[in-house]
């Protein structure tokens, strides 16, 4: 995991770093572009806050060109609202960014715009409460006192209509009504003999009429510039240019967050991909390991568990019962039909020992060895195991395996173990039952001492090792008698272990363990050795156990050979007696192998026949000099009838074949006696004599 | 017929509406611990270099808020060459100083007292004695909340306090919100005042205050060039003699009158007026009326100062 971490390396956290970096970004440029968005209202705002109340100016401007008492705090209230909003607005944060230079630049057009009309506005009142106030007397106030010129009806007439000419041109707004008013109020400036409030009349009204005359152009001419001034047209010309630049910073803003919007998009999306890589590579690593742990666990062949496995989980059984089964001679089955009908046959047993009645007992099935299949089951009395076992042998050994139209049978070991350690003891057991028990099951017990026996075998081999250094293999000679005679006429040497603390041991305490080991070999020259010293030394004829199987061995071979060349002179009073065994393969061999001895000067002889798979035509092949009557017979000739009739048969067969015969195992007169009467030359035994290290020559009578 | 038409004219002409003055709120709304500090600064010589003249020397709440010299004598006794406005009531003026120059009560606090020939100190030298004195740095520090004293809270505070300098509840006012009426000679004042035209330009919340006006829009006046007006200032020929229209309220206080003190009374003043702005001659009725008229606009003194 970490590694695939690693694997990934620096990518995903770049990409998430570019991914945070541009979300950062865009909720900034978002919040500049709400902060822009309210800016821009907050600007329009006061766009529009100028705007009326430049109309509501104008507005007052004409009600007080119109009506004497409008308010000019109005007016001037008004001019500072539109001064003060121009100032926010001029002072927006948001102008001052370079994109508004051109707002910027309008509204300072704006600005001086507004200083001229203010002034204009300051000139228009000051002009206009002078008009007002002049027209008020011309129409209203002199009308009042016009009446102190009742008695002079050309001058009250002058007066009257002066006064209307005056009041058309107020009504009409339109100053070409005055003109030539002033020289037609001349004859009023010539009046002579005026009273003193005549007098005053005539001088306020000319004072008045005069003002009217010179500044009532000028007052429309002044109301008419203030009327067109057009700070709104300004105002709009202002609004634009900031619409327009605003419009240029909303479209910067926009790509800006459009560009954000997009690198995070490919982040995201990158970030997506790494981790769908991420996950199947971590899926992919996943079956892996699972398939691994299943290799571990299973036999990928029969899909059974492995024996690793059941290693890892012989310790978690619960009142275990192992089954284990070997297929016998399942070497010679690959070797035979080749090793994958071996292993179509070992998948079909995995499947076969799936018997249904051993569901009961929780099986769980291994494969433990090359033809080992291991069932353990659970809590089962020994009884019942033992049935479990004879249906799996019986099913397994009746099933026909079919292989390429061939039907294969087998047969099988089977060894019941419940004591732990559960696969060492049923092996063990399973090893020696391979021998013995090749048609039974073999039940696990403590008593077999199986372990103990591996134990003796190792001290055992240690103590033929130890004689074989120490000269502890000696041999022990018995004599086999002439039964006519009753002379010896020759020595069997039997080989005798002397251990450490010099007690003599047989051959049966430690043979059968030293033929499974390279002493076994250097116990037979031994005892080869010792044969041709004592015929140095003696007269007498001798006779060595050799294994038929030995004399495949090449060493032991030319062991012989170089003996009996070197001694040949008393090669002729050497016999070999060959041991059959069980397993000899190569007939052809081993009677070549003779036929070179015997011409070598020694004679041959058969050991133990009558006993094992002896035939007649064997022997006869085997072209051997002497047979000798395995023990077994003659021992128990004289109580049993087929053993004696055996025995006679063997020495008829023997006398017609010209073949010599010696009787082993004699114990009693009566045995030598009946020997003797079957024409048999030879015996030897405890009636003549026990095996000793002296080379004696009993003294019996018959 | 013809002077049927007339009458109705003027009936429009000058019954439009409201009355052209409305009163004075009774009530202004100022921030007091302000204000406070502000009074003690408007009474303290300390803002002159001398320290011989206040704010107060020429603006004297025993004369209206303003100066009964013809012209205030500054440090050093130098003589200005105006005559001192009232500093009542300014707040509602649109604009400060006789010609207008200052637009807020702001810039017209410092006006003075940089004045060579009124208060002469600068800025620095305003803090520098302020920050001198620790009652006016613990004052400033309770209602500023810093613990040096800035030019810019100095001229705030005054402000506040001028701010707070309105006279309510005059008779006229009190007429004009319904609470009394006037005496029949006041009626008959207010009446000519409106008719003569005075209300022209005498309008609004401070009877004036809110427009420039030509000393001698109908007969000439005599001109100082030394004075400042509003010529002064733009330049143009048509401003010479053109002088914010002052505040009639509390007026019958405030004498001399206009702005080089040449009406030493409110009969001369009115007489002048009329003859030089209105082009007409006012008989002794009228000016005794509209006498009576100006002095029911007298109002009370401002809280702050009770």
């Amino acid at each position: 995991m970490n590694r695939l971490v690693l694997g990934l390396g620096w990518k995903p956290f770049a990409t998430l770093l570019v991914g945070l970096f541009s979300l950062g970004l865009l909720i900034y440029f978002y919040a500049q572009q709400r902060q822009l968005e309210y800016s821009y209202k907050e600007v329009r705002g006061n766009f529009h806050a100028i705007d009326s109340t430049y109309h509501r100016l104008n507005h007052q401007v004409l009600l007080n060109s119109l009506f004497a008492y409008s308010d000019q705090d109005a007016i001037m209230g008004a001019m500072r609202g539109i001064k003060e909003k121009f100032k926010v607005l001029n002072s927006a944060e948001v102008l001052h960014r370079s994109q508004y230079k051109k707002t910027r630049r309008k509204l300072q057009a704006l600005r001086i715009h507004l200083l001229s009309y203010e002034e204009m506005l300051e000139d228009f009142l000051m002009l206009n409460a002078g008009i007002k106030n002049s027209f008020a007397f011309l129409t209203s106030l002199s009308a009042e006192k016009i009446s102190v010129f009742e008695d002079d009806p050309q001058a009250s007439h002058l007066l009257f209509s002066i006064i209307a000419d005056v009041s058309r041109s107020r009504m009409l707004a339109d100053a070409s009504f005055l003109e030539g008013i002033e020289s037609k109020a001349l004859p009023l400036s010539r009046l002579k003999k005026m009273s003193r409030e005549q007098a005053s009349f005539v001088r306020s009204f000319l004072i008045h009429l005069h003002f009217i005359a010179s500044n009532y152009p000028q007052f429309i001419k002044t109301l008419s510039e203030i009327e067109k001034a057009d700070i709104d047209k300004d105002l709009e010309a202002a609004e634009e240019a900031f619409l327009n630049d605003a419009k240029t910073d909303f479209a910067f803003l926009e790509r800006v967050f459009f560009v954000l919007l997009v690198l995070l998009l490919v982040s995201v999306v990158t970030i997506a991909v790494l981790l769908l890589r991420m996950g199947i590579e971590n899926r992919r690593l996943h079956t892996l390991k699972t398939q691994l742990r299943y290799s571990l666990s299973h036999d990928l062949l029969t899909g059974l568990y492995s024996r690793k496995q059941f290693e890892e989980v012989q310790n978690a059984f619960e009142h275990p019962t192992l089954i284990l089964i070997n297929i016998n001679h399942f070497k010679h089955v690959n070797d035979f039909y080749g090793s994958a009908v071996g292993n179509a046959i070992l998948s079909e047993m995995a499947l076969l020992i799936r018997q249904p009645v051993l569901e009961a007992y929780s099986p769980e099935y291994f494969r433990l060895g090359g033809d080992d299949f291991g069932i353990v089951v659970h809590a089962v009395e020994p009884e019942r195991a033992m049935q479990l076992a004879t249906t799996l042998k019986k099913t397994i050994e009746s099933y026909a395996f079919v292989v390429d139209e061939i039907d294969i049978y087998i047969t099988v070991s089977v060894v019941i173990n419940r004591h732990v350690p559960l696969l060492e003891n049923a092996d063990l057991l399973l090893k020696q039952a391979r021998g013995r028990y090749r048609d039974m099951i073999a039940v696990y017990s403590e008593n077999l001492k199986l372990k103990e026996n591996a134990q003796l075998n190792i001290n055992v081999t240690r103590e033929v090792k130890e004689a074989l250094e120490s000269d502890g293999i000696v041999a022990w000679f018995q004599p086999i008698v002439d039964l006519q005679s009753g002379k010896t006429v020759k020595f069997e040497a039997l080989v005798r272990m002397k251990t450490a603390n010099d007690t003599v041991k047989g051959p049966a305490q430690f043979l059968s363990v030293a033929k499974k080991t390279p002493y076994y070999y250097r116990i037979t020259r031994k005892m080869i050795q010792h044969v041709f010293e004592a015929m140095q030394e003696t007269p007498y004829y001798f006779s060595v156990n050799i294994g038929m199987r030995d004399l495949e061995d090449e060493k032991l071979m030319d062991v012989l050979r170089e003996t009996l060349t070197q001694n040949s002179h008393f090669a002729h009073r050497l016999e070999i007696e060959l041991l059959e065994s069980e397993e000899l393969d190569d007939l052809r061999l081993v009677r070549t192998l003779i036929e070179e001895l015997k011409s070598l000067g020694c004679t041959i002889a058969i050991d133990d026949f009558g006993s094992g798979y002896s035939n007649f035509s064997y022997i006869v092949n085997l072209n051997a000099d002497v047979l000798k009557i395995d023990g077994s017979l003659i021992s128990t000739m004289l109580e049993n009838e087929i053993s004696y009739q055996t025995v006679k048969t063997i020495a008829d067969f023997a006398k017609n074949m010209g073949l010599a015969v010696v009787g082993e195992f004699v114990e009693s007169k009566e045995t030598a006696v009946a020997l003797k009467k079957m024409g048999i030359c030879c015996a030897q035994g405890y009636y003549f004599a026990k095996p000793s290290e002296e080379l004696a020559e009993p003294d019996i009578i018959f | 017929m013809k002077r049927i038409f007339f009458t109705l004219f003027v009936l429009v002409l000058f019954s439009w509406g409201q009355e052209p003055i409305s009163p004075l709120p009774t009530k202004v709304a100022y921030h007091h611990d302000k204000a406070a500090i502000g009074q003690r600064l408007f009474s303290d010589p300390i803002l002159s270099k001398d320290m011989t003249v206040a704010c107060v020397s020429c603006h004297s709440f025993d004369f209206g808020g303003a100066d009964p010299r013809s012209v205030s004598l500054g440090i050093q006794g130098k003589k200005g060459n105006i005559q001192s406005p009232t500093v009542y009531n300014a707040r509602y003026n649109f604009k400060q100083f006789w010609n207008g120059r200052a637009d807020s009560l702001k810039t017209q606090a410092g006006g003075p007292i940089h004045n060579p020939v009124e208060m002469a100190v600068d800025s620095q030298l305003v803090e520098k004695r302020l920050n001198a004195d620790t009652r006016y740095r613990a004052l400033f520090r309770r209602v500023y909340g810093t613990s040096r004293i800035t030019y810019d809270q100095v001229i705030d505070a005054i402000v506040e306090f001028e701010k707070a300098l309105v006279t309510p509840n005059s008779r006229f006012d009190r007429f004009l919100r319904g609470e009394t009426e006037l005496t029949p000679m006041e009626a008959e004042g207010y009446r000519r005042f409106k008719a003569y035209g005075c209300a022209s330009c005498h309008n609004g919340i401070n009877i004036g205050g809110n427009s420039f006006q030509k000393m001698g829009l109908f007969v000439p006046y005599a001109y100082d060039e030394r004075v400042e007006d509003r010529f002064a200032l733009t330049k143009e020929k048509r401003h010479k003699n053109v002088y914010k229209v002052p505040t009639l309220r509390n007026i019958a206080l405030t004498a001399p009158y206009f702005h080089d003190a040449s009406a030493k009374t409110l009969e001369e003043a009115v007489q002048k007026m009329s003859h030089h702005n209105l082009g007409v001659e006012l008989n002794g009725e009228d000016v005794e009326t509209i006498v009576a008229f100006l002095k029911a606009l007298t109002g009370e003194t401002p809280e702050v100062l009770r």
